[in-house]
């Protein structure tokens, strides 16, 4: 059982770090006792799901540990989520909004109280962009973490990166948090979040990734070539550097030969799996000659689930797969197997993946059409080589794009605002009078 | 090995093509501020330019230098004929 683990490696680890972000640290012995107190609280205060803010301030994975024990599920809040879209999250959730002030108060408490283990509980609850256009939340039980990090921690040398320092770079809003997080805290690691700044600003990133001891990087692929720009500043310089655990979109091939020539002895995980199956189901260890082509998404005897390609959809079948969904998941990603090894085709529908968010544009879509002024919206993806390089809209009606990207900034986060707008007479259409996607994409 | 006006030619169809516009290239434009090069941009920048055999290193470049098309073609014509990278 994960919790008992975090228990006793708070018991055991007394003075080693837990928790780091920035200048901030919280040490193993303090963090259970602080997790405790604010338990306490929580299991007094109710039952329904506590909502927080996904930053990386310390507070909020400690707050995580507290609804863990406490039994309550946590909704983590993405920081970019504009106003309108967190009050209807926190609404049709009926969640409690935790801050940070309530947070300390109950880690200062000192109070106890038994620790959830019903493994069926819901543990955390995460939004993610579905193909009607509105997102939709998925609630992960304990079950499917403990199913997650089975599989995860017997990958080759990603628990002994995990009982090091596990460094993530994904909001507590995106489940690719839920790998670093929760690899440090079961292994007895030290966990360590990148700050905006840390990550926006390239010396201070090659200042914090050389100083911090990182052993386990886990991180999207965007963010893999952000710091594969650096690495004349960090080769030579990682001594404890042992895995990556690469997720959330596809990983280049070039990007992964460029890691490997600067990282030759660092394990390079391209991991791959829906929020609806607990962050990753499967990875491939890539290595230098597969470079060549597309790089496999996992081998399917060493799978968290049962995968198969049916129809050339890939289906998950497992521990890890959300209750929601009676225990088999659809995922609309297409797939193909040679022999044992699995790749990656593309989505069944139009959803993107940008710096590893997913995007559904007909969410987009949808909210610039109820904007005044436009009649029809579609979005679709500027491409150079296969990645996807950012988003264009074409806009039938009036506006100028500046006054279309501010208004979507009321409803969207910053990542789903297009950045290229074009205004077009009609949209054009395919034979049978839907949006000629296609099209529009050669038209970019 | 390119000339210094191959190399500014390279370096400008490139900036144009990580912008999305020919308007990265006027002289007037400040690129990061009008969103036209972003986080993502840059990257792609660097590593286009680095496909072109020019290496810049991101923690010795001033933090504006992104924001003209001067500046980058500068930059790299130095990096080029300096034979170091930056």
């Amino acid at each position: 059982m994960f919790l008992e683990e975090i228990y006793e490696n708070s018991r055991r680890l007394g003075q080693r770090t837990a928790l780091a972000a920035g200048e901030q640290e919280i040490c193993w012995g303090q963090l259970w006792p602080m997790a405790m107190g604010l338990a306490a609280r929580l299991r007094r205060q109710g039952t329904g799901p506590v909502a927080l803010d996904g930053g990386t301030d310390l507070w909020v994975p400690t707050a995580m540990v507290a609804c863990l024990i406490a039994g309550r599920p946590y909704l983590p809040l993405h920081p970019a989520l504009p106003p309108a879209a967190r009050r209807q999250r926190l609404t049709a959730a009926r969640a409690q909004l935790l801050t940070r002030e309530e947070a300390q108060a109950g880690f200062a408490s000192g109070e106890v109280c038994p620790v959830a283990c019903d493994p069926d509980r819901e543990i955390y609850r995460m939004y993610t962009s579905g193909s009607t256009g509105v997102p939709k939340p998925v609630a992960i039980t304990q079950r499917n973490l403990e199913s997650f990090l089975r599989w995860a921690r017997r990958l080759p040398e990603i628990q002994a990166g995990a009982e090091g320092v596990a460094v993530g770079q994904a909001s507590y809003a995106f489940d690719l948090s839920v790998a670093d997080l929760y690899l440090a805290l079961t292994c007895g690691g030290t966990h360590r979040s990148l700050t905006e700044s840390e990550k926006s600003d390239p010396v201070r990133r090659v200042e914090r990734l050389t100083g911090c001891g990182l052993s386990l990087l886990v991180t999207t692929p965007s963010f893999l070539r952000v710091l594969l720009t650096d690495r004349l500043a960090l080769a030579g310089r990682l001594e404890h550097f042992r895995a990556v655990f690469c997720c959330g979109e596809e990983l280049p091939p070039a990007v992964a030969r460029r890691f490997l020539e600067t990282f030759p002895h660092v394990a390079l995980y391209n991991a791959y799996g829906p929020t609806e199956a607990t962050c990753a189901v499967s990875a491939a260890r890539i290595t230098l000659a597969e470079c060549g082509g597309p790089l496999p998404i996992g081998r399917l005897d060493r799978c968290a689930v049962a995968v198969t390609v049916k129809g050339g959809e890939i289906f998950l079948q497992g521990e890890s797969v959300a209750p929601a969904f009676g225990g088999v998941y659809a995922t609309g990603d297409l797939g193909r197997t040679e022999g044992e090894m699995l790749y990656w085709l593309g989505r069944k529908d139009h959803q993107l993946k940008y710096k590893g968010y997913r995007v559904e544009p007909a969410e987009i879509e949808r909210a610039l059409e109820s904007l005044p002024g436009v009649e029809r919206a579609a979005v679709v993806s500027r491409r150079r080589g296969g990645d996807i390089r950012g988003l264009v809209a074409f806009i039938v009606g009036e506006g100028s794009g500046d006054r279309l990207a501010a208004a979507l900034s009321q409803r969207l986060p910053s990542y789903m605002i297009p950045g290229q707008w074009r205004s077009v007479a009609r949209l054009p259409l395919t034979p049978n009078g839907k949006c000629d996607r296609k099209l529009l994409e050669e038209m970019v | 090995m390119m000339t210094e006006k191959e190399l500014e030619q390279a370096v400008e169809d490139l900036l144009v093509q990580v912008c999305g516009t020919p308007r990265a290239l006027s002289n007037e434009a400040d690129l990061l501020e009008e969103g036209l090069l972003d986080s993502m941009g840059v990257i792609e920048l660097l590593e286009g330019l680095e496909d072109l055999g020019i290496l810049l290193q991101p923690t010795r470049l001033p933090k504006d230098l992104f924001r003209r098309r001067a500046s980058i073609v500068a930059v790299c014509r130095a990096a080029c004929f300096s034979g170091k990278a930056m």
